[in-house]
């Protein structure tokens, strides 16, 4: 495992000048009955509408956002669980469009998901290591014996005991689960690792323990990561970039420290000031935006925030947008933080 | 530190809207009796919001529950509830109907399973302003044919007053279109919006005590900032007490007067908020705190609690805690420490509490 280990590390700083993984004006739309029921009209639900990002080798890169805001649905392309209504997702240079099975199947083992509930995402019905050994099997990689040797090992390493293994996930902790659903994708020894919500679903004690052990492989494989979490506490401490995504739309990018030192987007201010910090008689000045978020099948027209915009003015309404950047690197599509208004 | 000073003063001469003492719950299990509430206590003052944390399964909810007598008929509850000199483990079912809703009313984490699906916001609001008024006239007993109708009558006038009545709740718990959302299902309605309508039937018995149990968790952030400054400007103009039951150390930071940290079971730490975040005693308290993420500051290492809650019918003989701590003592293992009371009503279980020098 040690000598692999090593040499894919070597072959990922060869490479180093490409992004693993490059997204280029993402749309998805799903068709639902917005309303009559059965026999209502059918709209689009913009669940991803225009996004481009990259993540070069290495890059741990956040995408926040609220319930609703298409962070999953994004995940689900990435790993072409759900095919995109148009758009281009490069991973390691190829096109993800247009490959046959087969070769999909291949790609797919450089890339793994994480998911939220562990407990949905194990078999009920197979022992732990079984669990872990089945994508080495799926894959034909090893012989049956090697390929237990290799789970045992991978899970000693992320601090299971010995007589978990052959037990069920029902006789396991939230926290001993969701560490056997990171072995299950580690095992693969992925290039990229997408973690959708990975701790939402444990308790704060035991979400540090997975968030440490997280950030422990990611150093020690040389993992590639996007880490999707409405919990902005956890991004700033594990990602080095990130994604604001409002309504299937990028509203700002940047870097960790510029985005939570610095927000552009009246959006993300109003999110940082919305995140309750452990420490009490700091009064804060917080912004609180006016009423719920538009639905995503009638959008507003212009900005799409504008509705709950604490800064809106009238000509947001009218125009949509662009992500550009400001002087420091930060991209934005806000017309005020542009001067554009 | 005067002040806080006076404030304890003043706490301590005034007396407790709810008191409980030596709380303990068992279920029956296949196994044998097993118990889940190892002798709570805690008290909630007039006008002061409480927070009750913990991870899952130490028993906060099931602690609210038994106040309100919403366990199940067959699990033992032992010990003391006093609200206002009243004791409320004692009370019959009609004693009950009448404390709950207008005494004390309760607001649950997921608002959409709470409310029928079936009936519109205006009926089922409308419905609980009702039943909070005019419980004589609806309870099944007392009522014989002839008065039936009699009440019919007279509910007619009530249902109109009902509607005036429920327009200005939601209107107050900050809903836009009150007239158009009385007459919508709980479908069509965000979560945020439907926790509101959750709040302003709490509201309807206008209660003295407010249980929220968990009610943000399944709220967006901005969403949850919304409810939480409704429920402390509620607390404000309403003089309600709340008891807030939550895993969010930071959700109490920011909303809480005292609060009390729950393990197993059991309230290992209590005291005021200030108290407890400027210097954490119970080592349980320390590390929780240590193991959070911070948005305001970047942490080089988060420091988790490790090992995991021992199961209920597998704990320790000794402290709950030991298994996890990192600064037990060997009588630890043998005997489970008894709650001591300090200055300004912190109080500790812990037989090795650390003073000072906390920074996270």
């Amino acid at each position: 495992m040690n000598k692999q280990e090593g040499s894919s590390v070597v072959s990922l700083r060869n490479q180093n000048g490409l992004p693993l993984l490059e997204v280029t004006d993402l749309h998805k739309y799903f068709r639902v009955r917005s309303s009559g029921g059965l026999f209502g009209k059918k709209n689009n639900l913009k669940a991803v509408d225009g996004v481009s990002f990259s993540v070069s080798r290495g890059e741990t890169l956040g995408i926040v956002g609220e319930s609703g805001s298409g962070k999953s649905t994004i995940a689900r392309l990435l790993l072409k669980i759900d095919n995109p209504t148009s758009g281009v997702i490069k991973f390691n240079g190829r096109k993800l469009s247009g490959l046959l099975p087969v070769e999909l199947r291949k790609l797919r083992q450089h890339m793994q998901y994480v998911f939220q509930d562990p407990l949905g995402a194990l078999d009920p019905r197979m022992k732990i290591i079984d669990q872990v050994t089945e994508p080495l099997i799926i894959h034909n990689i090893a012989s049956k014996s090697e390929c237990h040797d290799k789970a045992a090992e991978l899970l000693r390493s992320i601090d299971l005991k010995d007589h978990t293994f052959y037990r069920y996930p029902h006789e396991l902790s939230g926290g001993q689960r969701q560490r056997v659903v990171l072995a299950r994708a580690l095992i693969m020894e992925p290039q990229l690792l997408v973690c959708d919500e990975p701790t939402s679903a444990l308790d704060v004690s035991i979400q540090a323990q997975v968030i440490n052990l997280l950030a422990r492989l990611r150093e020690r494989m040389g993992l590639t990561m996007i880490f999707i979490s409405h919990d902005l506490n956890i991004v700033r401490h594990i990602c080095e970039r990130v994604s604001v995504m409002y309504l299937g739309k990028v509203v700002e990018q940047a870097q960790i420290d510029l985005l939570f030192n610095s927000p552009a987007h009246p959006y993300t201010q109003a999110l940082l000031s919305a995140i309750p910090i452990p420490e009490p008689g700091l009064n804060r000045q917080r912004i609180f935006l006016k009423s719920d978020p538009p639905s995503p099948i009638d959008l507003p027209s212009g900005c799409r925030f504008h509705t709950r915009c604490h800064r809106a003015k009238p000509g947001c309404a009218e125009r949509i947008p662009e992500l550009k950047s400001l002087k420091n690197g930060q991209l934005v599509a806000c017309h005020l933080a542009h001067g554009e208004i | 530190m005067n002040e806080k000073l006076t404030e304890s003063v003043i706490k301590s001469q005034r007396a407790p809207l709810l008191q409980i003492s030596d709380l303990t719950i068992d279920f029956n299990t296949p196994t044998g009796w097993i118990r889940c509430l190892h002798g709570v206590g805690f008290e909630v003052y007039p006008g002061e919001i409480l927070g009750l944390v913990g991870e899952s399964g130490c028993g906060k909810s099931i602690t609210s529950m038994a106040v309100m007598k919403l366990l199940d008929p067959r699990a033992r509850i032992g010990g003391n509830v006093r609200y206002k000199n009243q004791d409320l483990l004692t009370l019959d079912e009609n004693g009950l109907t009448k404390m709950r809703g207008r005494d004390i009313a309760m607001i649950f984490q997921d608002p959409v399973s709470s409310l029928n699906p079936v009936h519109t916001i205006g009926r089922q609001v409308v419905e609980s302003i009702i039943y909070n008024s005019a419980i004589p006239f609806l309870n099944n007993k007392v009522m014989g044919k002839k008065k039936t109708e009699m009440v019919k009558k007279h509910q007619r006038v009530t249902v109109q007053a009902a509607r005036i009545e429920a327009e200005r709740l939601l209107n107050r718990v900050g809903i836009p279109e009150t007239k158009q959302c009385l007459k919508q299902y709980p479908h069509e309605l965000s979560g945020g919006m439907n926790q509101r309508v959750m709040i302003a039937m709490a509201l309807a018995g206008r209660p003295q005590l407010l249980i929220a149990d968990e009610p943000t968790t399944a709220l967006d952030v901005t969403i949850q900032a919304q409810i939480l400054e409704l429920i402390r400007s509620l607390r404000n103009e309403m003089e309600m007490s709340i008891i807030l039951i939550t895993h969010d150390l930071s959700v109490v930071a920011e909303t809480c007067d005292s609060m009390a940290v729950m393990y197993c079971g059991l309230i290992i730490e209590k005291g005021t908020v200030e108290g407890i975040f400027a210097d954490p005693h119970h080592p349980y308290t320390r590390g929780l705190l240590a193991s959070l993420p911070r948005i305001d500051r970047q942490i080089d290492m988060l420091l988790p609690v490790e090992g995991s809650v021992p199961a209920p019918h597998e704990m320790p003989r000794g402290c709950a805690f030991e298994p996890r701590c990192n600064v037990a003592l060997n009588v630890c293992k043998i005997r489970q420490p008894a709650p001591t009371t300090e200055s300004h009503g912190r109080s500790i279980s812990c037989f090795n509490p650390q003073y000072g020098g906390f920074q996270v």
